[in-house]
């Protein structure tokens, strides 16, 4: 299966109660989702959602966005059981250490380790620190979580 | 004691050669860069639950016992059937050709019902191809009928788009195009930068569709799209994949006739998707000691045709005694069809238990090519690469079981 079953904030916003009412601790029910997305939140965290009405909604959100994801410092979610190991974004963001220069196109390069190592069949993280979203002045990249065939990698920042 | 190694792995015709390891005691602890069909297949192999051990009629017994049960079965049978080899190095194809051309039987192997017959037109030289670093100094990457991601995991890091030195991920000029002809939507066309959506079985109508846009006539949108690519590029390179081999059911000449016509407008190359990582090299072995790559009895000579492919064989059983080796025929063919394979005596070298090596008569357990034994292998492209093997063999390999398998048959 190619990827792209990810839940974006509007379509994930229609399983809300949209009350508004605040009880999570942000402005809005769509605020809530950005944060269901970003993992700053959990679906219980809304105490509407405990009611039985919205029980199924409540199991679908928690399938998405439960427990056991653990988004890392640049706001990367791995799910391994989706990585095959084919090494895209190890070499894509090998590809993009660099600024370009616009009006230019020269391109600053950066010579930094690489972000990814291939390990036991599955993609590991090796250098936080080469990440350019983690760089001095941080850029939102987002080739790796583009360039990943089966989903597998998420940014949610 | 730990100690760390490079290998290649084995898993398929990639044949990647940057596979870093740490081993403890002849044991793998970690594996770097491979993919997880790759690193599977070197931990697998340590796995004894599912490797095979040397049996005769089911009975556990020693290599040399059921080596020479195997070579009695193979003297008494009139037309045996010599089938696999796919997974063995090209040493051990070698012995299994020389031992059919003994026993003047028939040998094949799953490329006869694969990409046999398009690795047959690039060695005769009816379809140009390219060596896979060459693919570096392509503009034009076109995967046709194939997702690499599913059968060659790393294809596309280590040889093709992100490999290329002109592919980059800045700046909005794009010196290399990424394209695809695909019936449905796979992990490889979502990151196509054209992707060419057709009907199953439509590659010929495609073909035509391109072949009239070259000649200026009036053509299908997506002719005139895929012409346009093909127009731009001066190095295109095809990866010719099971999708387009079974559309064409065997029958390259619409698809030679394009490339033919195509190379009129810069290079072309064809790079068959072969799948396990030495049927290429079975191909070229049999195609240098045969002059074909597949379907070859040496019961009169050297004759080749499709009476002789495995499966025509199965359905007439024109065979009296099947070896297997390193191959799982049984785990794909038809109930029906296996079933009436019953009585005839097998003898299966393989590796690992198979639903092949169920219930045969013997089964000669080996050590795992690539992994415990060393040898050569032939990469999708033609090119050789010698095998790494980290651990040490726990079983004799594929060449010496044939070897001593000719020795001692009478014939
Ligand atoms: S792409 Fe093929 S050869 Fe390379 S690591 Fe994966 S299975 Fe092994």
């Amino acid at each position: 299966m190619p990827k792209k079953d990810k839940m974006q904030p509007l379509q994930l916003y229609r399983y809300l109660p949209r009350s508004n009412c605040k009880k999570c601790g942000v402005p809005s029910c769509l605020a809530f989702a950005f944060g269901l997305i970003s993992r700053e939140k959990k679906p219980e965290d809304c105490p509407d959602m405990l009611k039985d009405e919205y029980r199924p909604s409540l199991d679908l959100l928690k399938e998405y966005f439960g427990e056991g994801a653990q988004v890392e410092k640049t706001g990367l979610l791995i799910d391994k059981d989706k990585c095959t190991g084919c090494g895209d974004c190890v070499i894509a963001c090998q590809k993009c250490q660099g600024t370009i220069m616009f009006g230019t196109g020269t391109i600053l390069p950066r010579d930094v380790p690489d972000v990814y190592k291939i390990v036991d069949g599955i993609v590991d993280v090796k250098h936080w620190e080469s990440c350019k979203r983690c760089a001095d002045r941080p850029e939102m990249c987002r080739v790796c979580e583009e360039r990943c065939p089966t989903g597998a990698l998420e940014l949610v920042k | 004691m730990a100690s760390t190694a490079t290998t290649v792995c084995t898993a398929c015709s990639c044949l990647c050669d940057d596979i870093g390891l740490q081993l403890e005691d002849d044991i793998i602890r970690r594996v770097e860069n491979a993919c997880r069909k790759g690193s599977s297949s070197l931990y697998g192999a340590r796995f004894e639950q599912r490797r095979s051990r040397h049996l005769v009629e089911g009975r556990e017994v020693g290599a040399d016992e059921a080596i020479d049960r195997a070579a009695a079965e193979l003297s008494r049978a009139r037309r045996p059937l010599i089938f696999g080899l796919d997974n063995s190095s090209l040493e051990a194809q070698g012995a299994g050709i020389e031992l059919a051309r003994r026993l003047r039987c028939v040998i094949d192997d799953t490329s006869s019902f694969c990409q046999g017959n398009l690795v047959g037109q690039i060695l005769s030289g009816a379809l140009p191809s390219c060596t896979l670093p060459e693919v570096k100094t392509s503009d034009l990457i076109l995967y046709w009928g194939a997702n690499p991601h599913h059968s060659h995991p790393r294809h596309l890091s280590k040889f093709t788009i992100y490999a290329h030195p002109d592919y980059t991920e800045l700046g909005a000029v794009r010196r290399v195009t990424l394209a695809a002809v695909e019936v449905r939507e796979s992990e490889t066309s979502s990151v196509c930068h054209r992707v060419f959506r057709i009907l199953p079985r439509a590659d010929r109508d495609l073909i035509s569709a391109i072949g009239k846009g070259m000649a200026g006539q009036e053509t299908s949108a997506d002719g005139k799209r895929v012409v346009d690519l093909f127009r731009k590029a001066k190095f295109t390179v095809i990866f010719a994949g099971l999708g387009l081999t079974y559309s064409l059911d065997n029958d390259y000449l619409p698809f030679i006739e394009m490339v033919k016509q195509l190379s009129s407008w810069g290079r072309v190359a064809v790079i068959p998707m072969v799948g396990h990582y030495n049927m290429r090299g079975f191909n070229q072995s049999l195609h240098k000691a045969a002059g074909h790559v597949n379907k070859v009895s040496f019961a009169d000579g050297v004759s080749s045709g499709d009476q002789f492919s495995f499966l025509e064989q199965v359905r007439n059983r024109s065979f009296d005694c099947l070896m297997v080796i390193g191959s799982d025929p049984f785990a794909s063919l038809p109930k029906s069809v296996s079933s009436a394979l019953e009585g005839i005596p097998r003898i299966v070298i393989d590796p690992y238990q198979s639903a092949t090596s169920e219930g045969s008569t013997v089964v000669i357990g080996s050590a795992v090519t690539g992994v415990e034994a060393a040898g050569t292998a032939v990469r999708m492209d033609g090119a050789e690469v010698k095998l790494l093997p980290p651990l040490a063999p726990s079983r004799p390999g594929d060449e010496e079981i044939l070897r001593r398998v000719m020795e001692k048959v009478s014939r």
